[in-house]
């Protein structure tokens, strides 16, 4: 009968100690994931819209959803975020390639952040908005709160991985500059499988992996990734349907060009 | 590979192969000749020299005809650098030896050994040498009734026997001119077994299923977006896949000369964290070089 108390007490023990492990590990990780406080500064602001526009160029290999494949050319790809500051359920996004007549859009999708959202994707064939009540499903299942670090995270996770891997010894810092609204950058290198990625990285947090160049052995540029905006702009300046639609100056998919 | 270094590959490879069944056929035919030139050179010993006849000489065969029909190519060409890298190692000890009589070569007793021997031996390793390198080339039954039609001269030359033959009571060792069939009946037969070669080889050309059995004709190209966020959500990154068609022409994987358009085939969702990289299916079993783009982890 002592036996079996002391048994019991054993396991209540080992299952608190589990629970505060597990405790403490969710405590952690969610430090670690989530944008410090210090970060909400002149870049990072708590109110207004952030518009934020990045360019990939695909110089060799690229292949345009717009005009549904063809052979492979350079190909520039333009993503534009609007994300509201005090919001982060209202967005905009827009994914569009930059074709011989100018761009054409393949992705968008947006909501106001409380009644409606829309999106069109050109890759599965809608050529018009679809739309629907409340608000947006941007999160999986599994997940219902949505905060603007989120968003800020989606920029900064990639530059956070140069970084790691300077920490670690699998890139090297080739130099560092000031770069007008990106302040203090590393300019970070690394050679993987006969590339050579060079990569400019804000040094202070958020870690925005501002540009991205990948060249082969010979110097031949592959692919560019640059980040040319990150504006913070006033809400009342965009109209009132602005978050309720595309671009009505970009056509959706090839628009006039043949494939 | 451009078309003209195609077509030289194959020249060489058949004049290898011919070269080779033409030394194989003169040694079954001139056995104790090439027998007496192994006795020259003093490496073997007495008893093993009529095996050792037999044996290169069969080698040569299989090498010879291996590489007119374009069996294993690559392996035969190493086979036949071999071969013929024994070869002029045996002229240079005779030479040293001071013996340049009875080179031995393609079953000749008389040849001297010279500077022309060396030479011709030397084109024979670069050619095999640039058979052994190059890529493996598509299958090709049409040398198969040349080297039928050489064997068969080769072989007629001996057991025929022509109206002077009789006459002249000059029939070759061991046969008997009356034994022969007559030179006119042998080449009717050998017109018909060569047509019907021929023909077997038109159908297999024409008929047959297209040699790059190996060779993908769907490719496929994955291509990641470096951002994530864009249009998947937050954690995730697009991953699209993209096919094309190859024709079975010979799967120019690194041209789009005979390949369709690519197309979209899928469109996910991939998450951020993963090692991601931007790549084109290799052409398994291509004859030509293709492109594999291990593109970077971030």
């Amino acid at each position: 009968m002592r036996a079996q108390r002391w048994w019991i007490g054993f396991v209540g023990l080992f299952v608190v100690g589990l629970l505060a492990g597990l405790a403490l590990y969710g405590e952690r990780s969610i430090d670690t994931m989530s944008t410090p406080d210090h970060a909400l500064n002149s870049f990072v602001q708590d109110q207004g819209i952030l518009y934020v526009r990045i360019e990939e160029h695909q110089a060799q290999r690229g292949l345009s959803i717009a005009l549904g494949g063809g052979q492979m050319r350079p190909l520039t790809t333009i993503h534009e975020f609007w994300l509201d500051a005090q919001n982060p359920w209202r967005i905009r996004r827009v994914t569009s390639e930059l074709l011989e007549d100018g761009p054409h859009l393949i992705f968008a999708d947006g909501s106001d952040g409380n009644t409606g959202w829309w999106s069109v994707d050109w890759a599965k064939g809608q050529s018009a908005p679809e739309r629907g009540e409340g608000r947006y499903p941007l999160l999986e299942q599994s997940k219902t709160e949505l905060s603007f670090d989120v968003w800020i995270r989606g920029f900064w996770r990639d530059g956070q991985t140069w970084l790691n891997r300077l920490h670690d010894g699998k890139a090297m810092q080739v130099g560092e500059a000031e770069q007008g609204r990106w302040g203090h950058v590393l300019l970070l290198q690394a050679n993987e499988a006969g590339y050579v990625v060079t990569a400019t990285v804000r040094a202070e947090t958020p870690n925005i992996l501002v540009e991205k160049i990948t060249v082969d052995s010979n110097g031949i540029l592959q692919k560019a990734q640059r980040i040319t905006n990150w504006d913070w702009l006033d809400p009342t300046q965009l109209g009132d349907d602005f978050w309720m639609n595309p671009p009505a100056d970009v056509p959706i998919g090839s628009g006039a060009l043949k494939p | 590979m451009s078309d003209v270094v195609s077509f030289l590959l194959v020249l060489t490879r058949w004049v290898l192969g011919a070269l080779f069944v033409l030394a194989a056929f003169s040694k079954w035919l001139n056995r104790p000749g090439f027998e007496h030139s192994l006795k020259q050179l003093r490496a073997f010993p007495p008893d093993s020299i009529p095996i050792i006849a037999l044996g290169v000489a069969s080698l040569e065969t299989i090498v010879g005809l291996a590489l007119l029909v374009n069996l294993l190519s690559n392996l035969f060409a190493g086979l036949s650098l071999l071969l013929l890298s024994a070869f002029t190692a045996s002229l240079v000890i005779r030479v040293q030896r001071g013996e340049a009589e009875g080179c031995g070569c393609f079953g000749a007793t008389r040849e001297k050994i010279g500077s022309l021997t060396f030479a011709r031996n030397a084109a024979l390793i670069t050619l095999s040498a640039a058979i052994f390198i190059a890529p493996a080339q598509e299958w090709n039954p049409w040398p198969i009734p040349v080297s039928l039609i050489m064997g068969a001269w080769l072989y007629a030359s001996r057991p025929t026997r022509t109206r002077s033959n009789v006459i002249k009571g000059k029939a070759e060792r061991g046969v008997s001119p009356q034994q022969g069939i007559s030179r006119r009946n042998f080449l009717r037969r050998l017109a018909l077994m060569v047509g019907g070669i021929l023909g077997v080889s038109l159908l297999d050309h024409w008929l047959a299923k297209p040699a790059y059995a190996g060779c993908p004709y769907v490719q496929y190209y994955e291509h990641y977006y470096d951002t994530c966020a864009v249009i998947c959500s937050f954690e995730y990154r697009i991953h699209d896949t993209w096919v094309r068609t190859c024709d079975p022409c010979g799967c120019g994987c690194d041209t789009n000369s005979c390949c369709g358009s690519w197309t979209l085939s899928s469109r996910t969702c991939q998450p951020c964290d993963d090692c991601y990289r931007d790549s084109i299916q290799p052409c398994i079993g291509c004859p030509y070089g293709c492109f594999t783009d291990p593109w970077t982890c971030p």
